[in-house]
């Protein structure tokens, strides 16, 4: 599974409830469209950091930087580098 | 005029701080002083007058509380609102609160009506909340009544200019109206946290650990969110930690104060409505306990009563003058026996041993991490949408639940439907579909039925 993938299923895991997983694309915004709300991105920050081996310091956590699947992924392989 | 009440400091020679903002930059009352002045220019030449209605849209900073204050030395009713607000509701709060103007995050003025505006000369300001009709209510505030409330609580909590208040709820949150004024009032500094430090702990945490502030005032689920993101231990404790807006659970508290061993806690507790009318001071030792605490007794200012269906009447200078340009709803909710006009809190309680218990509510109205909310409000705007016949939402385990009928739809698309019609925290966290909601006998919603589902 490749960053993406697996970015995708934890979002669908534990945050975003539909009936066909296709229904969630890299591009779909998950903060500004209201997908997910505040509590919910501290907890996706948390398992992000454990699930990819990662931190991010206080001042790196904005909630822009999180909006898709691409943002987050970008994060992860700029974080690894 | 309630300017008075909180001035004193705000002088052309005082170089104590004022006010931090979210970067953790310092302003002192002098500048602040002469922040208001020169807005109060730029408003004289824009033609804003006394009794003018002002909506302000934008974000926490210095320059905007100068703003504020500045409505409130011209005698301007101010209108704070959420500058995320999605332009549907914007409108339809422009539209019902017929305001003059509306100031936006650049600072720019936008001129919306220049009838003029007969308001009530007590108003101060104009808090909006979410409405059982569907659509957002104006409560309005009044200077006597902010004033009485800034007056107690300054002296209930000792603040002193060595206090650092922290401002996490925002403007347009009655909790705000005790960090802002009461610092002023007594020339302490205060804090003001914006939108994006108010949700990113761990930022929020660093900078606690920074500024050491000494009072905080905030919801429960605020207090639990700093507790598990905040790295509390390695912070000073604040001398004092008011909660408001919500239940807190026993078993919470105890485990933030196991932390925070030498704050005093208080449960505070009053509708927009009235502002705080009834608090309770928690005893030193952590009890183990797991009912509630108490929200306690009246304030000087405040009378309360318990019908015999159990529901708070409240009375008292702070009870707001009206709902703006809601007459009947006014009427309905504020009624008049013995001469005493009481507010009809909705809010179920039970005394014991002379102190006021909270229960449930009366009605359909919620509270999710702190946030006020009508369900109708949120039913009223799902029904618009194009595939949707009829919606019934529900509250459970802390989330919300629309139930609809029509054509189904996918949940992301729902969700981003929402979030253009309805405020963030009023976004429904699921939605079902059904063929048919379920009726009673009646022919109304059968929402006991609809939990059956789940």
């Amino acid at each position: 599974m490749d960053n993406k993938e697996q970015i995708k299923q934890i979002l669908l895991d534990g945050f975003i409830e539909v009936e066909n997983g296709n229904e969630l694309e890299n591009d779909t915004p998950l903060i500004s469209s209201g997908i997910l709300d505040s509590i919910s991105i501290l907890q996706l920050i948390d398992t992000l950091e454990k699930t990819f081996e990662i931190g991010f310091e206080a001042h790196e956590i904005d909630r822009d930087k999180f909006d898709s699947i691409d943002l987050i992924n970008q994060l992860i392989v700029d974080k690894k580098q | 005029m309630f300017f008075e009440t909180i001035n004193k400091h705000i002088t052309p020679n005082n170089s104590d701080i004022a006010i931090y903002d979210s970067e953790l930059n310092s302003y002192t009352y002098t500048q602040l002083y002469d922040e208001i002045n020169q807005i109060e220019k730029l408003y004289k030449t824009q033609n804003i007058q006394k009794g003018n209605l002002v909506i302000l849209n934008f974000d926490k900073s210095f320059v905007g509380l100068a703003h504020l204050l500045c409505c409130l030395k011209m005698g301007v009713i101010y209108i704070p609102i959420d500058n995320n607000t999605p332009k549907n509701r914007l409108d339809k709060i422009i539209a019902s609160s017929k305001a003059n103007a509306i100031i936006n995050n650049d600072f720019s003025i936008r001129f919306l009506n220049s009838a003029p505006n007969y308001m009530d000369n007590e108003a101060c300001c104009v808090l909006y909340t979410s409405g059982s009709s569907g659509t957002p209510k104006g409560v309005v505030t009044s200077k006597k009544g902010l004033a009485s409330f800034i007056n107690w609580s300054s002296k209930e909590f000792k603040i002193t200019p060595k206090d650092i208040l922290t401002n996490y709820a925002p403007f347009h949150f009655d909790l705000s109206t005790f960090d802002v004024f009461a610092g002023l009032k007594n020339g302490a500094s205060t804090w003001l946290i914006d939108n994006k430090l108010s949700s990113n702990f761990r930022l929020l945490g660093e900078h606690i650990k920074e500024l050491n502030p000494t009072v905080w005032y905030a919801t429960p689920t605020v207090y639990n969110l700093i507790k598990q993101y905040g790295n509390l231990n390695q912070i000073n404790q604040p001398r004092l930690a008011l909660f408001a807006g919500e239940v807190y659970n026993t078993k919470e508290l105890n485990s933030l104060r196991n932390i925070w061993n030498n704050t005093t806690f208080y449960n505070l507790y009053g509708p927009t409505e009235t502002n705080v009318c009834t608090y309770y001071k928690l005893p030193k030792k952590i009890e183990d306990r797991t009912t509630n605490y108490p929200i306690g007794i009246a304030c000087p200012y405040s009378k309360i009563l318990v019908t015999n269906s159990d529901e708070l009447l409240i009375s008292g200078e702070t009870l707001m003058l009206s709902y703006l340009n809601e007459p009947s709803l006014t009427k309905e909710k504020i009624i008049t026996t013995n001469g005493k006009k009481w507010f009809k809190s909705g809010d179920i309680v039970e005394l014991k041993n002379d102190l006021i218990y909270y229960k449930a509510r009366n009605d359909r109205m919620i509270k999710k991490n702190g946030y006020r909310i009508e369900l109708f409000e949120i039913e009223n705007e799902l029904s618009n949408h194009p595939d949707i016949n009829q919606v019934a939402c529900i509250f459970k385990n802390n989330k919300i639940i629309a139930f609809y009928s029509g054509n189904k739809c996918s949940n992301i698309t729902l969700k981003i439907y929402s979030n253009n019609q309805l405020i963030k925290y009023m976004i429904p966290d699921d939605f079902f579909h059904l063929t048919e909601l379920p009726v009673n006998s009646n022919g109304k919603i059968d929402y006991a039925q609809l939990i059956q589902y789940l």
